[in-house]
């Protein structure tokens, strides 16, 4: 078992298979030689730690990415299984806070299914729905969004 | 969870004046790291991108960031024509990135998918240039004809080059603006002290050598061939083109038929005469590489003469990959068996201090030749039975003989009156040099009047009266996917509307002068005279 303590000083039991899906927490247990040190966390809080940890408890069985090919053919597509689209119906703060997390605690697979999800959420959207969906700032003055709109009226598929 | 909770009811009874900018200007985008971003932009295609990229600032420069445009290069036009094993897949990449890298140098990715989607697309705004504008004393009621009979144009990069016995030599920018011109030489000293003519220009070839000595700039050498068997010899620097200079100009010796084509890579130059006759000249190298290296005179090495070609003939070179050899191509057709026509190529491999070296020649038949017996048994025994059958050759020959031929190594493509290409691939190794069989290519509507293929399998072709010009992507063929050779229709620019509709209305399309990466350049005849129409894909 690890002792992992997150930034608000919560503190979690975790399997040692658990804890080494994230690459970071790996090393560290690695470099301290005792797993039963407490490792703190200090980039994320509780909830999100619960949650990141939830995901690494049902994917602590996952073949580690196996050979290049592989991760090339995950790459291309923003298929998510069923599990993982059910783990990632969270709202919008926790989706970023666990890429976020996930991104800090080094851990690959779940970076990805955060990356597809919000990839998914912009796909086939006009800008200013895209910018509406994620409360995104427009900074373009009028003249700058006219010229760069016409730049990119280019690609059609979506 | 409790905690949290309560922090952020703290947050609000700290009333609104802080919270709102703090809304405003942040939204959880902006704690992602730049890498994280790019890394769900890979997850998008061109046109989610390109809606993203006018999402704001940041998103504007991350989502035309070179590397996502080039992973999705490579999903869309690289990767898919390549069969699944790995270490072909890395090969051609490192050979792609070989060839790409002077466009690394000051293009991005994303506009080179751009460029690429739309060739794909067939998609492309107009211009025209108006070449017969010229002033009012030269003007006469015969100029129509006598520019129809002799202007030739050629281009590279964003510069179109004509040339005519009116004008001479000029060069124009993409928009249409002269930038250059210069008379031709007309007379020269026969040794008997004769004025002779070089008469009207009749080929024009355009050489490019990039980076002068390091300086970035490049040097266009420009070769005018005349109808007396001669050729005249211009460089020019410059981004734009504004002068040229004459280097080096070459009368025949004795009387010699019209120059039909030309090409060169220095010190070799070739030409193609009217009367099938090829010449190769050699310039006499010098220590010094740039400015003079034309002062010396260019002698004739090597002559040859065909007694037997018909049809059309085209003449290209390409440096050696592994020595400083130099190939000179003639790609040809002949008649076979007296039913078709078939092409074959010969090479002449020419090696700069020992000149010609060798004569190599393929043709393309196939594989199962038909039952070839004496024209006499054959004729007896269909004396025999009335035939029921005819001879089945089994492969593809046409009866009329091609009406262009286009080599660019390894591919060779010849069009046809019956409303189709063929391309072959050539196979040039020290052992031996090979033609395919050949594959027809379908999609023109009419009959197809010219073809010209360049390097990675772009070509283009143009309908004799359908006013249709199609795009063609040949690269998939080398690597045995023949089935999936596509092509496209150019398609016009909204911009444009107007331009096309005048276009379809009687305007006919007339010779086709060539392509390069960005666009293609088609003359167009109209009732008052005629223009350059460019066809840009950027």
């Amino acid at each position: 078992m690890v002792k992992l303590t997150s930034s608000d000083g919560e503190s979690f039991d975790v399997e040692k298979d658990v804890a080494e899906r994230s690459v970071l927490i790996k090393n560290m247990i690695e470099d301290v030689g005792d797993a039963s040190t407490e490792i703190p966390i200090p980039n994320v809080t509780a909830n999100v730690l619960k949650k990141v940890l939830e995901w690494c408890e049902h994917h602590k069985s996952d073949p580690i990415a196996a050979n290049e090919d592989d991760t090339d053919a995950r790459k291309k597509s923003t298929d998510i299984d069923e599990w993982d689209q059910k783990f990632m119906q969270v709202d919008q703060e926790m989706l970023f806070e666990i890429i976020l997390a996930a991104n800090y605690l080094d851990i690959k697979a779940l970076l990805e299914v955060g990356c597809k999800t919000v990839a998914n959420m912009i796909k086939g959207k006009t800008p200013e729905e895209i910018r509406r969906t994620f409360n995104i700032q427009n900074d373009f003055t009028p003249e700058e969004e006219a010229q760069i709109r016409r730049e990119n009226e280019w690609a059609e598929d979506r | 969870m409790a905690k949290r909770k309560l922090s952020s009811a703290e947050d609000n009874t700290q009333g609104i004046s802080r919270k709102q900018p703090h809304l405003r200007h942040s939204d959880y985008f902006s704690k992602l790291s730049d890498e994280a971003l790019l890394l769900i932009f890979s997850y998008l295609s061109s046109g989610d991108l390109t809606a993203c990229a006018s999402v704001s600032k940041t998103w504007s420069t991350l989502a035309s960031d070179s590397l996502v445009w080039k992973r999705l290069f490579y999903s869309q036009f690289v990767e898919p024509r390549l069969p699944r094993k790995f270490w072909l897949r890395r090969h051609a990449e490192d050979q792609f990135f070989h060839r790409s890298r002077e466009h690394e140098r000051d293009s991005e990715w994303k506009s080179l998918y751009k460029l690429r989607y739309n060739w794909h697309k067939g998609r492309c705004s107009i211009g025209t240039i108006d070449v017969s504008c010229l002033p009012s004393d030269k003007w006469d009621a015969n100029l129509g004809e006598r520019l129809d009979q002799n202007m030739i144009v050629r281009f590279r990069g964003r510069s179109i080059f004509t040339v005519d016995s009116d004008f001479g030599l000029r060069a124009w920018d993409a928009r249409g603006g002269l930038n250059a011109s210069v008379a031709l030489p007309r007379t020269y000293g026969d040794e008997g002290g004769r004025e002779v003519a070089y008469g009207a220009p009749s080929a024009l070839y355009i050489h490019t050598q990039e980076n002068i000595a390091g300086s970035g700039q490049s040097e266009l050498t420009i070769i005018v061939g005349f109808t007396c068997g001669g050729f005249a010899l211009y460089t020019t620097r410059d981004d734009k083109y504004r002068s040229f200079d004459l280097r080096y100009t070459h009368s025949p010796a004795s009387h010699q038929d019209s120059v039909t084509a030309i090409v060169y890579e220095y010190p070799f130059l070739v030409t193609l005469s009217r009367d099938q006759r090829v010449n190769i000249y050699r310039f006499q190298r010098t220590d010094d590489h740039n400015e003079n290296k034309f002062l010396a005179d260019a002698t004739l090495v090597s002559s040859l003469k065909s007694q037997t070609i018909h049809g059309p003939i085209s003449l290209s070179m390409r440096k050696s990959a592994q020595s400083e050899r130099v190939f000179a191509t003639i790609a040809y057709s002949h008649p076979f068996l007296a039913s078709g026509w078939t092409v074959a190529i010969q090479e002449i491999e020419l090696d700069p201090e020992r000149g010609l070296v060798n004569l190599r020649a393929a043709s393309s038949l196939p594989k199962e030749s038909p039952i070839i017996g004496s024209p006499r048994s054959l004729r007896s025994r269909k004396a025999h039975s009335p035939a029921l059958f005819e001879l089945d050759f089994g492969f593809n020959e046409t009866l009329s003989p091609p009406t262009s031929l286009s080599y660019s190594h390894p591919f060779l493509l010849s069009s046809h009156t019956d409303n189709t290409l063929i391309s072959y691939l050539v196979k040039s190794t020290n052992l031996e040099l090979t033609i395919s069989e050949g594959k027809r290519l379908w999609g023109h509507t009419s009959g197809v009047a010219q073809v010209e293929v360049k390097d990675r399998g772009k070509a283009v072709s143009i309908s004799s009266n359908g006013c249709e010009i199609r795009v063609w992507d040949l690269e998939s063929y080398p690597l045995g996917r023949d089935d999936s050779v596509e092509s496209v229709k150019l398609r016009i620019g909204e911009d444009n509307l107007s331009t096309l509709a005048e276009q379809v209305e009687g305007v006919r399309l007339g010779k086709f002068f060539g392509f390069d990466d960005e666009k293609v350049v088609v003359e167009q005849e109209k009732s008052q005279g005629r223009t350059i129409m460019l066809y840009d894909f950027t």
